[in-house]
């Protein structure tokens, strides 16, 4: 009736480490993934200011104390195909990767693909025990979905949209650029309005971020998105359409 | 005295120190009693280089009485060294790390029986606790002496709580336990106040260096800036006091009018950092309030990260301090319930620990006062009810003993939080769904949090399991002064040693321990009889924590049962469906079942909406069209119908009637049938061989008069 069939048990440290985590450090987890555009159209500054922000959120967040043991953070980007940059793990021993820009902008399976993993840490938490706040999506693009078909954008589209309609997912769509397509992020966020970021001021945006995480992972109630308005003046452009001055 | 003297040096490593050399009967005892004992008997006593120096300091200082202890301290040395008496420790070529007597008698307490003859009662004590650490254990002990007012040597003794807990009169006794009668606890208005939330004005907010004025306290400057919050910034004013300033945007009359309230009482609760005073800007306008500082880390700090975070904050912490933790907190609130003041937000980042005996609870300005109502309380101390609640409405009794509950929760399993569970979700689903996992006598839902967690509920005392089971599974809630007893009772077991005194134990709570021998890693192990013997009697393996632990982390692959997909799962859970018989199936099967359709019989054109997904793939697949339940039951009943072989009445399931008047095929009865399909040996009339052919069939050669030919000569025919 039922056949074991048992696999060979990678022998790691790194897996060890993980669940010891989990049976010392009982915090509640809030899970964090940043989807980010490396399409051709980030090449130079941009994408170096991009990798300089994430490494600013990374310290940041490692800097307090509770926030260094509860929130966790991965990173998906998506050209040509989405691909995982920082897995899941102990947000003090991350190496941001080099980016490359370079291809189209397939956002809709980078999307996926940030869902599915969130999906697969939070079967984790709930096999071990751990309580988790609802995860947060980060979503930074600076154009629209390239080369891919639709159906894909749509389901990836229709997943965030269940979620955040259920209070199952915190998305913050973000756009780059002047060309920046807002109501293409619009589709992935029903109910926060796409903010679109003063030139390259990633490190502010990402500083801002990291704020708005610490201030979660300290549990406020879920009904509020801890959001500091008042900061966003540092990063955020007011109106959508303003070109750049 | 003398002939106990005799024994008691021979069996004792003897040790002195500095105030006992330099006391005044001192010489009577060293050099009247002890010397011809001990030059007799051909022992030292031990001195420390530091004692001698120390004595040195003495007699060299200008306060002539010091001198003369001092001379005599070293006097009575010089004597038992002309003697041969002494041994003088912590010179450079000796290895010590430390000479002190902590040091010394803790390394050597395993191979010799030690005494310290000292006037020091702290020290005293120190010394004498020794006797008592958990993990190792000796047959040698320490005992600890003093020089009497007569010149003999006398024992110090000391109750089991004064060894527990260091002598201290600085710090502020507990409350001491007492049942306050419900009259006392005073009853809560239900309705707010209405408050004007409209900003005061203010021309200038102060901030770093600015200056301040206080009615009461006077001119102060905004030192450092210490923190910052929501609401506003807090400033350092001297060395132990603070200012909140409020954000303009926050600092409203209702704000305003409470803070008059909270300086109008006389709170004075040591451990709440309670207003003190309005600080006015330059323009004579109240712009925050003044109160002391506040010391230690925030409780967050310590509990959340577990071990790890606990043990670099308080490395020497045992369940004692834990417990005296909680009796502080308690005591604390206890006083603030008295007087009608909620907490409100009781919240682990809201109480700062400098010891387990001094704590200091901030953010007061965000409670409950009367009908004054305070800030919204977070997760995880909310109580399923006051979801339902609006900011701005009046907390109940219920609310905050629930946090509090939450609280003594997450100290006493430190950073754990009382509704996680496996297969739990987020902390609010898990807040809604009420499972508090852990087990009170028979009651377990048996899915607590992997690792130690189980264990150091285990090892509580059953009372205080019994009101944590009653606050979380089954609503129920408890005072302050109902928890100070049994907490106190608690720090009582524990210096009784009735309970284990370690942090996170690394078993179950041994009731009535055997030995036995776990299958998987053939250690023997030490666990509960009844444990051993409710898994004998459902004839279960024992095998032991350790082993269970590693294999709920090893992964196995099983099919599911319905679509065959390999599924991965832990080792643990493997085990247990075998145990129980039961398979496996995939989580998109389960959902396939439980997810329902409409589909349209094909016999009576009914429909029916509960077919499950999966059964209609399965239909699907097999090209079969769907029949629904009544007709399906209708075809399994049976009637009795004539079998045209041998005319005899059987019965037959209606579908297969159909079928065989539809394929034009014989009706039957099983006993023909079978005369049919037997199989018997017959000659080949071609090749001579025998083989083997259905009795039907030779019945019928025989009947049209043709030869049996065997299947293969058959086919060469055809070749």
């Amino acid at each position: 009736m039922t056949k074991e069939r048992r696999k060979p048990r990678k022998k790691g440290k790194k897996h060890q480490l993980e669940d010891q985590d989990f049976l010392d450090n009982p915090a509640t987890r809030t899970p964090v993934c940043l989807v980010l555009d490396v399409s051709g159209s980030m090449e130079g500054e941009p994408i170096e200011e991009l990798r300089r922000g994430v490494v600013v959120f990374l310290e940041e967040v490692s800097k307090d104390v509770i926030a260094r043991i509860s929130v966790e953070v991965a990173a998906v980007t998506f050209s040509d195909q989405a691909q995982i940059v920082i897995p899941f793990s102990d947000v003090e021993k991350v190496k941001m990767p080099t980016l490359n820009a370079d291809g189209w902008t397939r956002m809709g399976a980078g999307v996926n693909l940030a869902l599915d993993i969130l999906e697969e840490r939070k079967k984790i938490y709930k096999r071990e025990g751990i309580a988790y706040h609802q995860p947060w999506m980060v979503l930074m693009t600076d154009g629209r979905p390239e080369n891919e078909p639709e159906e894909i954008t749509e389901a990836a589209a229709k997943r965030t949209t269940e979620l955040v309609k259920n209070k199952k997912l915190v998305i913050f769509p973000l756009g780059i650029g002047h060309m920046a397509d807002r109501e293409a992020l619009e589709r992935f966020s029903p109910l926060w309005e796409p903010m679109k970021l003063q030139g390259l001021k990633f490190a502010s945006f990402f500083r801002w971020l990291s704020a708005s995480v610490i201030d979660k992972s300290k549990s406020l109630p879920e009904q509020e998105v801890p959001v500091n308005t008042e900061g966003m003046k540092d990063w955020a452009v007011r109106g959508w359409d303003t070109y750049p001055p | 005295m003398g002939s106990w003297l005799v024994g008691f040096t021979s069996k004792y490593k003897l040790f002195a120190d500095t105030c006992s050399l330099m006391g005044e009967k001192a010489s009577d005892f060293f050099i009247g009693q002890l010397l011809p004992i001990l030059s007799q008997q051909k022992v030292a006593l031990t001195v420390p280089l530091k004692v001698i120096r120390e004595l040195e300091n003495q007699r060299d200082s200008s306060d002539t009485k010091k001198k003369n202890l001092g001379q005599t301290g070293l006097d009575i040395l010089w004597r038992f060294q002309s003697a041969n008496a002494l041994d003088v420790r912590g010179n450079s070529n000796e290895p010590f790390a430390d000479d002190t007597f902590q040091y010394v008698f803790t390394r050597f307490r395993t191979m010799h029986n030690l005494a310290l003859i000292t006037q020091d009662r702290n020290l005293a004590i120190d010394i004498q606790r020794l006797n008592f650490p958990l993990s190792v254990k000796s047959r040698f002990e320490i005992r600890v002496y003093r020089i009497t007012r007569k010149g003999t040597l006398g024992r110090w003794r000391f109750t089991d709580s004064d060894l527990a807990l260091p002598v201290d009169e600085s710090i502020t006794p507990l409350v001491k336990s007492h049942k306050v009668p419900d009259t006392v606890i005073p009853k809560l208005p239900t309705k707010p106040r209405g408050m004007s939330q409209k900003k005061v004005k203010v021309e200038n907010t102060p901030t770093e260096g600015d200056s301040v004025k206080s009615p009461i306290y006077g001119a102060l400057t905004l030192q450092t800036k210490l923190g910052q919050g929501a609401e506003g910034v807090i400033y350092r004013v001297n060395r132990n006091q603070v200012c909140k300033v409020f954000y303009p945007h926050y600092w409203t009359e209702a704000k305003l009018e409470k803070i008059e309230l909270m300086l109008s009482l006389n709170v004075d609760v040591p451990g709440i950092i309670w207003p003190l005073d309005f600080v006015r800007n330059s323009f004579d306008q109240n712009v925050g309030y003044l109160m002391p500082l506040a010391e230690g880390k925030p409780l967050a700090h310590i509990l959340v990260g577990g071990r790890k975070y606990l043990e670099s904050s308080f490395p020497h912490w045992n369940r004692r301090e834990l417990v005296t933790l909680c009796l502080t907190i308690l005591s604390r609130f206890h006083e603030l319930h008295l007087h009608g003041i909620l907490i409100g937000d009781i919240n682990l980042a809201n109480i700062m620990v400098k010891n387990e005996r001094e704590i200091s609870v901030v953010d007061i300005d965000s409670c409950q006062i009367g009908d004054i109502p305070g800030k919204m309380m977070k997760p995880p101390f909310i109580s399923p009810e006051y979801e339902k609640q609006k900011s701005g409405s009046l907390r109940t009794w219920d609310d905050e003993h629930f946090a509090l509950a939450t609280l003594l929760f997450m100290i006493m399993l430190p950073g754990q939080s009382p509704y996680a569970y496996q297969g739990g979700g987020s902390m609010m689903e898990n807040l809604r769904a009420r499972r508090f996992p852990y087990p009170c006598g028979e009651r377990s839902t048996g899915d607590a949090p992997r690792g130690p967690w189980r264990f150091i509920w285990s090892h509580l005392p059953f009372n205080l399991k019994e009101m944590l089971y009653g606050v979380f599974a089954e609503n129920k809630r408890y005072s302050a002064s109902e928890w100070l007893e049994v907490f106190n009772q608690y720090n009582y077991q524990l210096g009784r040693r009735w309970h284990s005194n370690e942090i996170q134990p690394r078993g179950f709570k041994l009731v009535d321990p055997i030995r036995v021998v776990c299958t998987d890693c053939g250690l023997e192990k030490e666990e509960n009889k009844d444990y051993v013997t409710s898994l004998e009697n459902s004839q279960i393996h024992y095998v032991c924590w350790d082993c269970r632990d590693r294999a709920s982390r090893e992964f196995v692959y099983i099919d599911c049962s319905f679509c065959g997909e390999a599924q991965k799962i832990t080792r643990l859970q493997a085990q247990k469906l075998k145990r129980k018989g039961r398979s496996l199936q995939c989580e998109e099967c389960v959902d396939k079942i439980k997810t329902k359709t409409s589909l349209k019989c094909v016999e009576c054109g009914g429909i029916d909406d509960n077919v499950s997904i999966l059964f209609f793939e399965q239909l699907r697949e097999q090209n079969k069209p769907f029949v629904c339940r009544s007709c399906r039951e209708q075809w399994f009943r049976q009637a009795e119908v004539k079998c045209e072989k041998c005319n005899k009445k059987y019965n037959e399931t209606i579908a297969i009637i159909k079928r065989i008047k539809d394929e034009g095929k014989q009706l039957v009865c099983p006993k023909c049938r079978v005369e049919w399909t037997k199989v018997v040996k017959e000659k080949c009339t071609e090749c001579g061989k025998k083989k083997e052919e259905k009795q039907a069939k030779l019945t019928y050669l025989k009947q049209v008069e043709k030869p049996f030919i065997c299947k293969d000569c058959r086919r060469r025919w055809f070749v």
